[in-house]
């Protein structure tokens, strides 16, 4: 899209109407509206964003429309983009009125707003609303809006945003979010059979137990994952909380290096922290699996001592009790002796002693089959035993390295809370409370994880049963074939997904590399912005180290450097996206230093096929003006010209080159 | 044929005392100490061998499982150890009335422990 004319009409700032004309040509693709304060250039770069995407839900409309032209008793407002997209000239229109007739005493929720969207001069889907949006949203994304328009100001937050927040981005300024749509569709159609199968099952009346239990499941799932989000949000918000005191508490410079020390140590816990918890849930594991095995293996071995050497109890069979009655007929004894009436009274006690009936002898011998069928679980048993001693060699080894750094933390927090300073103190004790709510909402975060694996595992066998039972009739196997496709279906899609995020995310890093190293007022330093597997933001240094930007942390770079590196960021995805939109900057140059104006000044035509931005004279100075004057297509000059409290405000000169 | 006078019948019913069921229940659902509770009643039983403790055979009236549900490595293990020990026992039925008297003496000899660790061990038992 190119932006070919705005025009407001009575919108915020702008009395009456005020019409901007953005003319491009080779060469020549920026345009600059220079304001002071409080003059309009807020209200130009809200009022896009308004005419696109609408009003925010705490947005006044009365509060849109010029307070000037509502004392003139006008109470209507309009802001319209004539733009250029894929060669047909489009206008979206979005206008504020009074609902109904006018009253005397109007508020807020009087005015209504509506869209109008002309393509060619032909409105699209006039009573549509969605399918207006929907066309809108094909030009740019209301959620990929901030890559294109944007606050210079505020752009540092884009350099600290979270990993998932990264991946959002990417993936919808990417076009990755159409695959996304594909499988939650296919998720959808696959619930879908899932209950026609369920619904067949069920009228078999054989499994409605089963189907009852599962249905219960689910609902638990669904409350586990709700709760889990919430103690997630939890924990995120008073980490960010703990990030913002601890920037607070960084300008108190007697404290300034033990904060930087036990953040780091704090963080240093947490990771061996996360370490220590795999190998206690792969000892935990071992422990469940293999404890009897373990204790059985040590149970035989301890038995088999206490039989060894003794000798194994003597039995008599029929057949050998025959043979001895057959001797007891006889002149000779087994010996060889004469059969003496001794020798005949030992043979007949060693009878009534040793025989045993078959079934005992049967006994006996399973008895032993029993026992010795234990050895088949020897080896694994003595491998799990050593298995689990090493990991409580660990545990015991990392649990003591962590107690170790917990004391020195322990240490510096008591160093740091004893500043005797009234303001910090109060930071410290927010910052306590801070993280014992943080601790309690891990805890019940731990406990719910649990039970929401256990719902999960359990939710996974009872539908491997209703699987197999499905094949008992034919309308259910049916169904349950459908249901196997469109789950292979959804699986193969996430496959796909997860390497088309992969390319693009290295695009998008390349792409912000460049920009980086072209802007950066350090290109020694830096070797170049990375995002890891987990979409978080790192920076590569020279020496080819990477390390995390997070919110408050003290090895962050400077704000300035952070606004590089979110511009950057901006422009990689900018120049990574499908879509083709105008670049809107609110203040460019904002809060940079003077090396880093220069370099973004160069820069900013450079950022895309079109350029508007709003900038105060102040703040683009002449030696800024000769950078990018070679590049600029028309100036607006905006200034109020009323003498009211409120502004005026209105085009007072203008210039095309 | 091997195994006849020993075999238990899958449909069982094991069984524990009223207050150790809530042992079962403390163990397994609440604190995960333990994924299943077939689980603890075979270590119970090893434990209680491995301790010399004498057969607890008071009421068991609750239910922790069916004799087919537990680990069948597990229950081998159980009752070849069982059998060695209790050379009077001939066939499953007293068997697995044994091997349960064993568990529930197990089980006291855990809650002790459990009282005074706060969890379950291994390592104690691996010297």
């Amino acid at each position: 899209m190119i932006i070919r004319r705005i025009r407001f009409d009575n919108y915020r700032a702008y009395y009456g109407e005020v019409v901007f004309d953005f003319p491009i040509e080779d060469g020549r693709n920026v345009s600059i509206i220079f304001a002071n304060n409080d003059i309009g250039k807020t209200c130009f770069f809200s009022g896009i964003l308004f005419c696109l995407y609408g009003n925010r839900d705490n947005d006044n409309l009365q509060d849109m429309i010029n307070v000037n032209a509502q004392r003139e008793g006008s109470y209507q407002s309009s802001v319209t983009i004539f733009a250029e997209q894929e060669g047909e000239e489009i206008s979206i229109t979005r206008d504020i009125s009074l609902r109904g007739g006018m009253k005397d005493d109007v508020s807020g929720k009087d005015f209504r707003s509506t869209l109008v969207i002309t393509k060619g001069d032909v409105p699209i889907a006039a009573n549509d609303e969605s399918e207006k949006m929907d066309y809108i949203n094909s030009i740019v994304h209301e959620d990929a809006a901030q890559y294109f328009f944007f606050d210079g100001e505020k752009i540092n937050d884009y350099s600290v945003a979270d990993g998932p927040e990264y991946r959002e981005a990417i993936a919808r300024i990417l076009g990755i979010k159409e695959v996304e749509n594909a499988i939650d569709d296919l998720k959808r159609i696959a619930k879908e059979y899932e209950k026609d199968r369920d619904e067949c099952l069920k009228k078999q009346n054989t499994y409605n137990d089963i189907l009852q239990q599962k249905e219960t499941l689910e609902s638990s799932v669904q409350e586990f994952e709700r709760l889990d989000n919430a103690y997630q949000t939890e924990i995120q918000e008073g980490n960010a909380l703990i990030a913002k005191h601890e920037e607070e508490l960084k300008r108190f410079t007697e404290i300034g290096e033990k904060v930087i020390k036990k953040q780091e140590l704090a963080q240093k816990i947490k990771e061996q922290e996360r370490e220590l918890n795999l190998v206690e849930v792969e000892r935990q594991k071992l422990f469940q699996k293999n404890a009897t095995i373990i204790l059985g293996e040590i149970l035989f071995e301890r038995f088999n001592r206490d039989r060894s050497g003794k000798a194994a109890t003597p039995y008599l069979s029929g057949t050998v009790q025959r043979y001895l009655e057959h001797l007891l007929a006889g002149p000779k004894c087994i010996c060889g002796e004469d059969m003496t009436p001794e020798h005949s009274r030992h043979i007949q006690e060693y009878i009534r002693t040793n025989l045993v009936t078959d079934e005992s002898i049967i006994i006996t011998r399973e008895r032993e089959a029993l026992f010795n069928a234990i050895t088949k679980y020897l080896p694994h048993g003595i491998e799990s035993k050593n298995a689990f001693l090493s990991c409580c060699e660990t545990v015991f080894k990392w649990t003591s390295e962590i107690n170790t750094l917990k004391g020195e933390l322990l240490k510096l927090k008591r160093e740091i809370g004893s500043f005797n300073e009234e303001a910090g103190e109060k930071i410290q004790q927010d910052i306590q409370r801070a993280e014992k709510k943080i601790k309690e909402a891990e805890y019940r975060k731990a406990q719910n994880d649990l039970k929401l694996y256990d719902a999960r595992t359990e939710l996974k066998n009872l539908e491997t049963h209703l699987a197999q039972y499905s094949q008992a009739n034919n309308e259910s196997a049916r169904c349950q074939r459908k249901l196997d496709y469109a789950q292979r279906l959804e699986r193969t899609f996430e496959d796909y997904l997860g390497q088309l995020l992969e390319e693009k995310r290295k695009t998008v890093e390349e792409k912000a590399t460049e920009v980086f190293m072209r802007i950066t007022n350090n290109p020694k330093k830096y070797r170049g912005i990375c995002i890891n597997s987990d979409y978080r933001l790192l920076l590569e240094l020279t020496d080819g180290e990477q390390y995390e930007i997070e919110p408050g942390r003290m090895l962050n770079p400077s704000t300035g450097q952070s606004k590089v590196i979110s511009l950057s960021y901006i422009a990689g995805l900018n120049k990574s996206s499908n879509y083709a939109a105008p670049i809107i900057i609110d203040n460019p140059l904002g809060l940079f230093s003077d090396e880093h104006r220069e370099a973004i000044t160069s820069y900013l035509p450079y950022f895309g096929k079109q350029i508007i931005f709003m900038v105060s004279s102040g703040d683009l100075t002449d030696k800024y003006r000769k950078i990018i004057e070679p590049y600029v297509k028309t100036e607006y000059y905006l200034d109020n010209t009323g003498d009211s409290t409120w502004p005026k405000s209105t085009i007072v000169h203008k210039e095309v080159y | 044929m091997a195994e006849d006078y020993f075999d238990i019948d899958r449909s069982n019913h094991i069984r524990t005392s009223v207050a150790n069921k809530e042992f079962y229940n403390l163990i397994v659902d609440e604190k995960k100490i333990f994924a299943a509770k077939h689980q603890l009643y075979t270590f119970a039983i090893m434990v209680a061998v491995f301790y010399g403790a004498v057969p607890d055979t008071s009421t068991k009236s609750e239910d922790i499982c069916l004799v087919g549900n537990v680990n069948a490595d597990n229950l081998a293990i159980a009752k070849g150890i069982v059998s060695q020990l209790c050379p009077d026992i001939e066939n499953g039925g007293d068997l697995l009335k044994r091997m349960t008297e064993y568990a529930d003496a197990g089980i006291n000899i855990l809650r002790v422990e459990y009282g005074n660790n706060g969890t379950l061990r291994l390592d104690p038992y691996i010297e």
